[in-house]
């Protein structure tokens, strides 16, 4: 089991018009609070450390967005906010609950890598899942025919999954994560798949959607331009052991327009989150290639 | 059966190791089952020997059983090594174009699953009483499921592959020795451990008509005359074949995958 | 998609009607060797014998639907049991794939000395012939439940009811009807065989008959009605799966369409 009390994994202060971010000691008012997250996986004979001390804080309604090469863990910290992975050691607090109550209570929205939908139900049967499985007894606020319309899939309620499109199976996916009004909404990779046009239009519609709810939102990504673009804050992980080296704060206004992406601003951040990836002066000490995402 | 080797060994020899220590496992427990049955049951020996007296039938008659399952072994290895290159070559043509494929296919996978093995009277009728009559009932009912496999792989190859082999300018014979036929093998090879049971199955079953040689024909003769020893004995053996020519076909695949 | 479907039953049925047609004209010509009769000597025959062939279906049949329906009941409560308990669905897995490699009918003898020639034989090695590839569709059914279907159940919280109902269940289905369309071919294939062995009465039996007597258009007709038999039972699983299972299925779904 990995040192709890390793020393901060937050490197010197660095110059630039992106502020270092202040990392509370508290809960941060029903946001996303982790502590000393470790995570380690017994491979056959060896022992495997995912997650190293991670801590991490999120305001409520805050938008985030985890980015760092394949196996730095950053899937791995999702699903521990998911109550999918046990952590080793260490705590989460999502307003001021477990991952586990949280879940129980049926409140986590989780989009996956891939849809994930069911291949025997249609768009709006898939979107109903949750429904069905409402034990919690919550009232949704919208019904499956709201969302198809936040959405954008209109016409096609009655299709089977096999017959849309990837971006269409993965906003019928986001719909459904929606479905119970989640507390906080996680994202692995959700457009990973897709295309970059068609990645920047299911971006752009995120933000839209997301900004109508307002939920906490943590979106793991590998693109910087991605991250920077959709989040507040984007919190920089390094590999074997994933840790976080850095956060930044993205000072950009909302809405996000398409126009941002040359602004001064944007491009600064973007310089900002590659020199955390990549060290100043751009040595590939922890290249993007290698090891499996856990 | 896709799980890493044991240890420091390749897949295949782990896959022929726990073919071999499951085949002992079966054989043991089969054993000791029967035992059990025969006491539980109080069954008399005329309704079922005790695995002793099987054993005992083994070792008496072990000349004719042997020569009985060598036979059978004999119709069902010729037989699937004719149905494999069979389906190789027409699965190859099957393939030649879509048109053929979407023809052929559906009844590929309807006739595999059909039991073709029941046709057996007819080529008893048209073979005659021998071993190519065993032969011919084990290719006729192990060619389907080859078949189908084949044309899987055939078709599975990814197109980037041809492409490539194109602009590298291969001609087509060099696009079935590097492309087509490595990734093929596979699929050829899992169709044979499909169609390995029903081999064994098919030449008994055949031997049950053409009936003059063959662990098909022990079986029946022994059963005719009540001699439950015998009966019993040829039964596993048939059993172990089962497993023995499943194993056999599942480790070669395991082998020629390179997994 | 409709055009291309009905071209393909066009060729097939001109297929067949072409071979049929070659085989009479060769059989008029006295072309055709002594075991293979003419088309329409079949056809006669089977006018001819159809009293004696309902007859001999009826028995076949009985013990085909009910040893089917008795091996589909006890393959579905074994995985069914394999499910609630931890760790044994692998161990069933390839328990059932071990057991389907052994060539269980040839064991038929056995049941003869056992029960005699009556029905209790063909019952079984009926069963026999259905079990285990309804058994190996069942287990790797349920085993097929991918790992992110998995998560989004627990993320959703679902309880082990919801989980059997909504996910497991029907993603087992394209695999389990993949055992039950060869299982109905193998059960009516494993009442004729039974019956090679000795009967009384039964379609098998009349084949094996027509055999040691030299009828050659009665083995033919006798031929042809269990092949007509084995792929209807094929297909009526087949037309229930259609109907059922409107989603495109996974490719592989048959047992031993383990694609490398």
């Amino acid at each position: 089991m990995p040192d709890a009390d390793a020393p901060s994994p937050v490197p010197p202060a660095r110059q630039g018009d992106t502020k270092r971010s202040e990392q509370a000691a508290g809960d941060p008012s029903g946001g996303l609070a982790v502590r000393g997250l470790s995570v380690t996986f017994r491979l056959k004979r060896e022992t495997v450390t995912a997650l190293d001390g991670v801590d991490l804080d999120l305001p409520a309604s805050g938008f985030a967005a985890v980015i760092g090469p394949s196996g730095c863990g950053k899937s791995t910290l999702l699903r521990v906010v998911a109550d999918i992975v046990a952590p080793s050691a260490g705590t989460v607090s999502l307003g001021g609950v477990t991952p586990a109550a949280l879940r129980r209570a049926q409140r986590i929205g989780f989009v996956f890598q891939s849809p994930t939908l069911l291949p025997w139900r249609t768009v709006r049967e898939n979107i109903r899942l949750p429904m069905a499985l409402n034990r919690a007894g919550t009232k949704p606020s919208q019904t499956p025919d709201d969302l198809i319309r936040l959405v954008g899939l209109e016409g096609f309620e009655n299709a089977l999954p096999d017959q849309l499109s990837g971006g269409m199976q993965q906003r019928v996916s986001i719909a459904r994560s929606l479905a119970l009004d989640p507390e906080v909404l996680l994202l692995d990779e959700p457009f990973g798949a897709l295309d970059e046009i068609t990645r920047q239009r299911m971006n752009l519609e995120l933000l839209r959607i997301w900004s109508e709810s307002r939920r906490t939102a943590l979106l793991v990504t590998h693109s910087i331009a991605e991250a920077v673009f959709m989040a507040d804050r984007v919190f920089v992980m390094s590999p074997r052991p994933g840790r976080i080296r850095e956060v930044l704060d993205i000072p950009l206004d909302r809405p996000r327009r398409l126009s941002m992406m040359s602004e001064p601003a944007f491009v600064e951040a973007v310089n900002a989150v590659r020199s955390a990836l990549f060290g100043a002066d751009g040595s590939p000490e922890a290249g993007p290639e290698a090891g499996y995402d856990g | 059966m896709t799980r890493g080797g044991t240890g420091e060994l390749p897949v295949w020899a782990g896959v022929a190791l726990r073919g071999v220590a499951s085949i002992v496992v079966f054989a043991v427990a089969f054993a000791l089952l029967w035992q059990g049955a025969v006491w539980a049951l109080a069954m008399p020996p005329y309704l079922m020997p005790t695995p002793l007296d099987a054993a005992g039938a083994l070792v008496g008659q072990g000349d004719k059983i042997l020569a009985n399952a060598l036979f059978t072994l004999a119709e069902a290895g010729v037989g699937l090594i004719v149905a494999a290159a069979l389906a190789v070559v027409l699965g190859g043509l099957f393939v030649a174009s879509p048109a053929a494929h979407r023809l052929a296919f559906p009844w590929a996978v309807a006739l595999r699953s059909v039991p073709v093995v029941a046709i057996a009277p007819i080529v008893t009728l048209m073979v005659g009483r021998g071993f190519w009559a065993g032969v011919t009932v084990v290719v006729l009912a192990a060619f389907f499921p080859i078949l189908v496999n084949c044309m899987r792989g055939y078709v599975s190859l990814p197109r980037g592959a041809l492409e490539m082999m194109h602009v590298l300018d291969a001609r087509p014979a060099e696009v079935l020795w590097y492309v087509r036929l490595p990734y093929a093998v596979g699929f050829v090879f899992s169709g044979l451990r499909t169609a390995a049971p029903i081999a064994i199955l098919g030449a008994m079953l055949s031997e049950w008509l053409t009936g003059n040689r063959g662990l098909g024909y022990l079986i029946l003769d022994s059963a005719a005359l009540r001699e439950l020893d015998l009966l019993w004995a040829a039964i596993v053996v048939s059993m172990l074949l089962g497993l023995l020519i499943f194993w056999t076909t599942a480790t070669l695949e395991g082998a020629l995958r390179r997994v | 998609m409709i055009a291309a479907r009905l071209a393909g039953l066009g060729w097939t049925v001109g297929g067949i009607g072409g071979v049929l047609a070659m085989l009479e004209a060769l059989g008029a010509m006295g072309a055709l060797p002594q075991s293979v009769p003419a088309p329409s000597a079949v056809a006669v025959q089977f006018v001819q014998d159809r009293a004696a062939l309902a007859h001999h279906l009826a028995p076949t049949l009985r013990a085909a639907v009910i040893g089917w329906l008795a091996a589909v009941a006890l393959a579905i409560a074994m995985a069914g049991v394999a499910l609630l308990v931890r760790g044994a669905e692998g161990v069933l897995y390839n328990f059932a794939v071990g057991v389907n490699a052994i060539p269980l009918i040839a064991a038929a003898p056995i049941l003869v000395v056992w029960f005699g020639t009556g029905p209790e034989t063909r019952v079984i090695v009926a069963a026999l012939a259905s079990f285990f590839p309804v058994l190996v569709g069942a287990i790797q059914g349920l085993r097929a439940v991918d790992r992110s279907h998995r998560e989004l159940f627990h993320v959703l919280a679902a309880g082990r009811i919801d989980r059997l109902r909504l996910l497991e269940l029907p993603g087992a289905l394209p695999y389990l009807f993949a055992g039950l369309k060869i299982s109905a071919a193998g059960a009516v294939l494993g009442a004729i065989v039974s019956e090679w062995v000795g009967a009384d009465r039964g379609l098998g039996m009349m084949m094996a008959y027509a055999l040691f007597s030299f009828n050659v258009p009665q083995v033919w007709m006798c031929m042809a009605v269990s092949v007509v038999l084995a792929l209807g039972a094929y297909g009526l699983m087949g037309g229930l799966e259609a109907r059922v299972v409107r989603w495109s299925p996974p490719d592989g779904t048959g047992p031993g369409d383990s694609a490398p």
